[in-house]
Formats: structure tokens, sequence, C-alpha cells
């Protein structure tokens, strides 16, 4: 049995006729230390998986499993991340990162928070901003401080929901680094939500798209076989990179058409009407 | 550079234009007035009696003046002689206390209660008592409306109970507060050395501002930031930690939003409460000095209300800085406050 387990997992917002399918039959199964990436296009749902996996929202049908146990609600082994940082404006960058961890580890000293709080802030570059708040600092060093406070809690996995899309693309490619040094520290497992195939191709061990909705489900895997660490400089270059970006993209493009093409069959078609004359009207 | 000059220069030509204003309505409102003095006595007495009032009007002998409309010199010469009376007065507080320091260290030593001054306030002894006056009011508003604004922006049930009691009650006047209040207050203290007319003011003012502090602390608790209550929820928080590190902080711009508009409120309340209610302070002051009707009486009612004025002004002030100082956001980061602070930490770092 796998580490993380999704066993025909369903999941449907609304009643009646207002019922919207977000998620049907997904199955996945994630082994510890790996790195998945779930790639798909924006508001098919993939939010809405990891707030399953999070235990934030549970599933109609099917179960999330976490280690041989049912997810029942948020614990401390699944630390999230969330795309709009979720920072508590009125606390500092050491409060925010601090009191999650008092609230994991309540038997710790202050002391021990202390230096465990310096610890991470520091493993994000982070310690001269110790003392700021959320509000001065910068979209990537907020999104910086987001993911110190999910570390800082010792998870089991790591779920990281579209982190880096609220950021420009040199800030953006300076996180992927980071998150990839971090990674490799300790290999813990990681979730991660995307909509950028190059940004799983460097991160992931493995790529896996949400398809369509409504009633999304995940699509075929593929597994990215190019060996750590990955240099962004060369990795166009290598040929398993480009075979894998090509495929992916080729498969996200032919469902981007497929829908298109099914819902062109719902639509009414116009009445083929002329005016009779472009003339302007006599007026008497 | 050129901002604020343009600003200063802009509010000083406005000024001179309300100055002027001012003094040419005055001495129309004036004129009309001594006009229609004369001809009263001209129609109800005699010719001469009337000839005779001209005259000692036109001589400038105090006690025949009309009362109108005062004008800006005069009102400032008011407030000279009334600062002045206030100097006065302090002295005389002084010089009466250092008289019977040892007389009360002795009543003291008896366990008799000191002797203390017990002669007119002066306008500055009004303004204290109207800010303490007000002080307490803002104090017993907070005390009221932020716990029950909590309930109401926590629970549904609560603020369905409780809607109708706050839509009754938002909308109605200060003097029927000042008599409800009065009603109860004067019947449960009885004690004739009781301050009641304190107590009375200082509640009325509170019942009358707090509407808008319980309504905006409601509104800042239940629309808390979804991403700031996933915190909570990731983190597992208990309601009551929940409500004491994620929502109450999260509300805190707003309820200081609904303080300042409950500041100001009670400013403008204040004075109309305390006329009614036979208080000392502003209120009491306006009101004997209309009753009064001397010479100076009208001018001293608009030192009193540019006094108003600026104190109300001030206080709005204090309470935008306090605002600026407990917004988390953005946009606050220039307010006086903060520029200082920064400055300071800065200093410190270098």
């Amino acid at each position: 049995m796998a580490f993380l387990e999704l066993k025909n997992v369903s999941k449907s917002y609304g009643v009646g006729n207002e019922k919207a399918e977000i998620l049907r039959d997904i199955n996945l199964s994630v082994e510890e230390g790996e790195f998945i990436c779930i790639i798909g296009f924006s508001g098919m749902g993939k939010t809405t998986l990891i707030n399953l996996i999070e235990g934030l929202i549970f599933p109609d049908s099917g179960d999330v499993m976490l280690d041989g146990k049912k997810v029942t609600g948020p614990g401390p082994d699944r630390s999230i991340v969330f795309q709009n940082y979720s920072l508590l404006p009125w606390l500092n960058v050491k409060e925010n990162v601090g009191m999650a961890i008092r609230e994991v580890f309540p038997k710790w000293t202050k002391q021990r928070v202390n230096d465990h709080t310096k610890d991470y802030v520091g493993k994000v570059n982070l310690s001269p901003a110790l003392d700021k708040k959320p509000a001065e600092l910068s979209g990537g060093m907020r999104q910086r401080v987001s993911v110190a406070r999910a570390l800082s809690l010792a998870p089991k996995v790591m779920l990281l929901d579209e982190p880096l899309s609220a950021l420009d693309a040199l800030t953006r490619s300076n996180l992927q680094d980071e998150i990839t040094n971090i990674w490799l520290e300790d290999k813990k497992t990681v979730v991660m939500i995307t909509n950028s195939v190059d940004e799983g191709l460097i991160l992931a061990d493995r790529i896996i798209p949400l398809t369509l909705g409504p009633g999304a489900t995940l699509g075929p895997e593929f597994k990215v076989d190019i060996p750590r660490p990955r240099d962004k400089n060369t990795l166009d270059q290598n040929d398993e990179y480009k075979r894998l970006r090509t495929e992916i993209t080729k498969y996200m493009i032919a469902m981007n058409q497929e829908m298109k093409q099914n819902s062109n069959a719902d639509q009414f078609k116009l009445p083929d009407l002329k005016p009779k004359s472009l003339k302007p009207l006599k007026v008497a | 550079m050129k901002n604020i000059l343009k600003t200063i220069g802009l509010s000083l030509a406005a000024m001179v234009a309300f100055l002027v204003i001012w003094t040419v309505a005055s001495e129309a409102l004036y004129n009309k007035a001594v006009n229609t003095t004369i001809e009263k006595i001209r129609l109800t007495q005699s010719e001469e009696a009337a000839l005779e009032t001209k005259r000692r009007i036109a001589s400038g002998d105090p006690s025949s003046q009309p009362n109108s409309l005062p004008s800006p010199l005069f009102v400032w010469k008011t407030a000279q002689v009334l600062a002045a009376d206030a100097a006065q007065v302090m002295q005389d507080k002084k010089a009466f206390k250092k008289k019977l320091a040892k007389t009360n260290e002795k009543l003291k030593a008896q366990g008799k209660k000191p002797i203390t001054y017990t002669g007119r306030p002066s306008f500055l002894d009004q303004i204290f008592t109207s800010l303490k006056n007000i002080l307490w009011g803002v104090l017993l508003a907070m005390c009221v409306s932020i716990p029950i604004g909590v309930l109401t922006g926590l629970s549904k049930n609560f603020k369905t109970a409780t809607n109708w009691f706050v839509q009754l009650f938002k909308p109605i006047s200060p003097v029927v507060w000042f008599l409800l209040v009065q009603m109860i207050v004067n019947t449960l203290m009885t004690d004739p050395e009781g301050n009641n007319a304190f107590v009375i003011t200082f509640i009325s003012v509170g019942l009358c501002a707090m509407w808008a502090t319980l309504v905006n602390t409601a509104v800042g608790v239940s629309s808390v930031d979804e991403n700031y209550l996933n915190v909570a929820k990731v983190l597992r928080l208990s309601v009551g930690k929940k409500i004491m590190k994620v929502v109450l902080p999260a509300a805190v711009p707003l309820i200081f939003t609904g303080l300042r508009i409950t500041v100001s409120v009670s400013w403008m309340v204040l004075i109309a409460v305390e006329w009614l209610s036979q208080s000392p302070g502003l209120g009491g002051f306006v009101r004997e000095e209309f009753q009064n009707g001397s010479s100076s009486s009208n001018a001293k009612i608009m030192v009193a209300m540019f006094v108003i004025g600026i104190i109300g002004f001030l206080l709005d002030k204090l309470m935008a800085t306090i605002q600026g100082m407990v917004s988390f956001e953005d946009r606050h980061k220039s307010s006086p406050m903060m520029i200082v602070k920064n400055l300071f930490v800065k200093k410190q770092a270098a």
C-alpha cells in the first residue's frame, strides 16, 4: 500500500439542479519521498483535490488514506501552502511561523520555538526579514514565509496549491530552485498543483494531468526520468525533457480541443439573416 | 513643497474670506438690531427716550448694546478675556491650596474631609470637565458595544434575536436618551452628595454614540478573510483561540473605524447632553452664557463654538492616528505615525 492514497474519490458542490460534479473517481497513489505535480487548467478542481487531501473538505464517496489511516480533518502530518500565502497580516514573519509551531508542538519551550522558527526562516533565506510584517514583503518573500511555516511543522506530506502561480517569472524561477533544494535535503513527500508544464518538469518525479471537468479525473501519468540536480540552463537540451514537454503539451492541447468540440455541439445555431438594405430609412 | 505652500495659501485665502464675510454680516446685523431697538422705544415710549438710547448706544456703553452676532474682533478679545480669567482662577486655586494646606492636613489627621476649592470654574476647567465626560462616555460605549458586536458577528442566532433592538434604538435622539437615563439614574442615586449630572451625562453620551462601534465590530467579525480562517482550520485552533488569535485581530481595523465614528458622535452629542443635564462642561458653559445674556455672552458662546470645533478636530485626528497604527493594510504605511516609527527603527539599525 502506498504512503498517500486516494481511492475512487468523488466530490460535488451544491444540491439538486445546481449540483456540479467537480471530481469523479480520482485514484492516486504517492510513495513516501516522492514529488508529484498535478497539472491542469484553471477552474477544474485542482484546489478541491488538494483541500481533500488536507482534510479541509471531505469526499462524497471514496477515501483519502495517509500512512494507512483515513484522513478525517486537517492534521500536523500534512502542511499546506496556499496560492495566496495566507499569512496573518497583523503578525510579523517570526510570529506567523512561531504561532504555527506553538500550535503543533505545544510542549516546546519558548526558546525552542524561537530557535526552530529562526532555523526555518533561514532555510528560505529570509533571516533579515524576521521582524517584518507581510505588507512590507514582496509576493515572493511572502510565499517563502508560507513555505517556511509549512516546513517548520515537520509534516509527512507537503501540499503546495499553486504556490508560485501569482509570482513574476524571475521570482518564480528562483523559488523553484529553493523548493528543489529544500526537498532534496530531507526528501519529504510533496504533492504540488501547478499550471505550468515546465515547472512540473523541473521539480517533479511524476506529472499527472487533471482532465477537464465537470467530473474531472486524473489522466495518464508521465514519469520524469531526468537526473537531479536539474540545471535550468541546460535542461532544454535534454532529450528526455524535450520529449516529455512535447508529449504533455500535446496531451493538454488535445484535451482542450476535445472540450471545445463537445461544447460546440450544445450551441444554438443562429438563423442566417441578412438585412434587406443597408441604406438608411427615409423618414417621411 | 510646492503642494504644501499651495495648501497653506488656499486655506489662508478661504479663512480671510470667511472673516470678511463674518465682519460684514455682524456689522449689518448689529445695525439692524440697533434700529429695531430705537424704533421700539420710539413707539412704546417717546421720541426723547429714543434719542437718548441712540446716544447711549453710540457712546459705546456696554450695558446698552443690543445682542446680535458679535464681530470676529470682539470674539477674539473675548477669547483673551477668558484666557486671562482662566489664568486668574488657576492662581486663585494655587493660593487657596497653599493657604489651606495646614488645615487640610489637620482635617485629614482627624479623619475628616479636606476643604476643597469651591469657587466658579474657569473656561479651561469647563474644557477639562467636558474631556472627562467624553472619555467616560467613550469607555462605556466601548465596554458595551465591542462585546455585543463580537457576539452579533459570531452568532447568527444572537444577531437575529437582537437585530430589532439595534434597529429600534440606533436612531434615537440624544435628548430622549438623556431623559431615559435620567429617569433611571435619579431613581437609583439618591445620595445628595452624588454627582448625578456627571453620571447621567456620560451614560447618555455612551449609549447614544456606541452604535457605530457595535455595527462595525459585528461586520468586522463576521467578514474575516477566508484565508485567515483557513490558517485557523489548518492549525486546528480551538474556538476560543480562533476568536482571540484570528477573528478579533482581523476585525481590529474595522472596530477602530467604528470607534472613530463613536468619538466624533460623542463629542457632538456631549454639548447638548451637558446643557440638558445641568452638568458643568462646555455645554454647561454655553447654557449659562445663553441664559446670562450680558453684552459679551454671544461672543463667549462663539469662543466656545470654536473651541468645540478645534477639540473635535483634534479628537478625530487622534483617532485617525490610532486607526492607522492598528491597521495592517499597505495604504497606512504613509500615515504620520508609521513614518515616525520607521525613522526611529532605521536610526536604531544604523
